[in-house]
């Protein structure tokens, strides 16, 4: 398999394996490491890629599996999260800013969740995966999927209600 | 039809949380939140739709650069320098050597002698040029055999 080949069979969810892996390791940085390093693992078994049934599928449960690693070695050594993307909103009109403050509010909510339950939401929210994709990306069956997406679900909307209700009631 | 539109919304919004809903579903319900024409009490749940959807369009900015292909342009310049170079060398060389065919030889005789004495008179001349600056080490020899007086 040259280069291009195997460039051209991969980015189509290059950008999927970048957002998941942003979404668990929150900085872009180390999203684009765990992008990479992706991409080099699945170069380096670029022989035996036509095996696999799915290659994306394939891909994402890697990416899953490293950005689990990552976060566990940085539990087990006290580090936290350095991150540089803490703010970088452009100063717009007030409406556009309240509308980002909102968006921002729901990031944080998101961000709060467990991994397992970020990781749905971002698969089945952002990248669109049906529930038996996310099963196999994920190695869950499709009702603890679609159980702990309700719950996902929820928790952010309690969250929210939380928020919005803040100094009404 | 806009109150059976909003309680549509509302039933696929209840079992949205439920996680009941097919991605067709979902669809729909992220492309109301998007509209401007959302019910009032409706409107929280816009920010959670907006927000997925903007989260759809990050994109990872350091894609592979595909390797560089060599440009053939390029090559072809490279040899036309090269072969314009060596033409100019070979101009240049020509022009030398066929001025070093002209050896300067004269057709008269009489001339011929002329040119040639003169020749031998610049080499002599100069030759005696230095001669002159050597004789005054014959001073130097004739006082130290004044001093040791070696004979």
């Amino acid at each position: 398999m040259t280069q291009k080949e195997f460039v051209t069979l991969t980015q189509p969810f290059m950008d999927k394996i970048f957002r998941l892996a942003k979404r668990l390791l929150v900085s872009t940085e180390e999203a684009k490491d765990a992008a990479q390093e992706i991409q080099l693992k699945l170069w380096s078994k670029k022989n035996d890629l036509s095996a696999y049934r799915s290659l994306e599928a394939l891909a994402m449960t890697m990416t899953k599996n490293y950005c689990l690693d990552q976060l566990k070695s940085k539990r087990a050594s006290h580090l936290s999260l350095v991150h540089s993307n803490f703010n970088d909103r452009e100063a717009g009109l007030q409406q556009r800013l309240e509308d980002k403050d909102s968006l921002q509010w729901v990031e944080k909510c998101m961000n709060e969740l467990p991994e397992q339950q970020k990781m749905i939401l971002q698969l089945r929210e952002i990248e669109g995966y049906e529930f038996a994709e996310i099963g196999e990306i994920l190695e869950m069956n499709e009702t603890a999927v679609r159980v702990a997406l309700s719950r996902a679900r929820k928790s952010i909307r309690e969250k929210m209600i939380k928020t919005h209700h803040y100094g009404i009631q | 039809m806009a109150f059976n539109k909003t309680q549509h919304i509302e039933e696929l919004l209840e079992r949205y949380f439920e996680g009941l809903t097919s991605l067709e579903e979902e669809k729909q319900l992220q492309h109301y939140f998007l509209s401007d024409d959302v019910a009032p009490h409706l409107i929280n749940y816009s920010s959670l739709f907006n927000y997925f959807a903007s989260e759809k369009e990050i994109e990872i900015t350091s894609k592979i650069p595909e390797a560089p292909s060599k440009k053939p342009l390029f090559t072809w310049v490279t040899v036309a320098a090269v072969f314009v170079l060596f033409a100019g060398m070979l101009f240049t060389w020509n022009q030398t050597s066929s001025q070093q065919d002209e050896l300067g030889t004269f057709d008269d005789p009489e001339i011929a002698m002329v040119e040639t004495l003169k020749a031998l008179e610049l080499v002599s001349r100069n030759v005696n040029l230095g001669m002159e600056s050597v004789i005054y080490l014959n001073e130097y020899n004739q006082s130290k055999q004044l001093i040791f007086k070696t004979r």
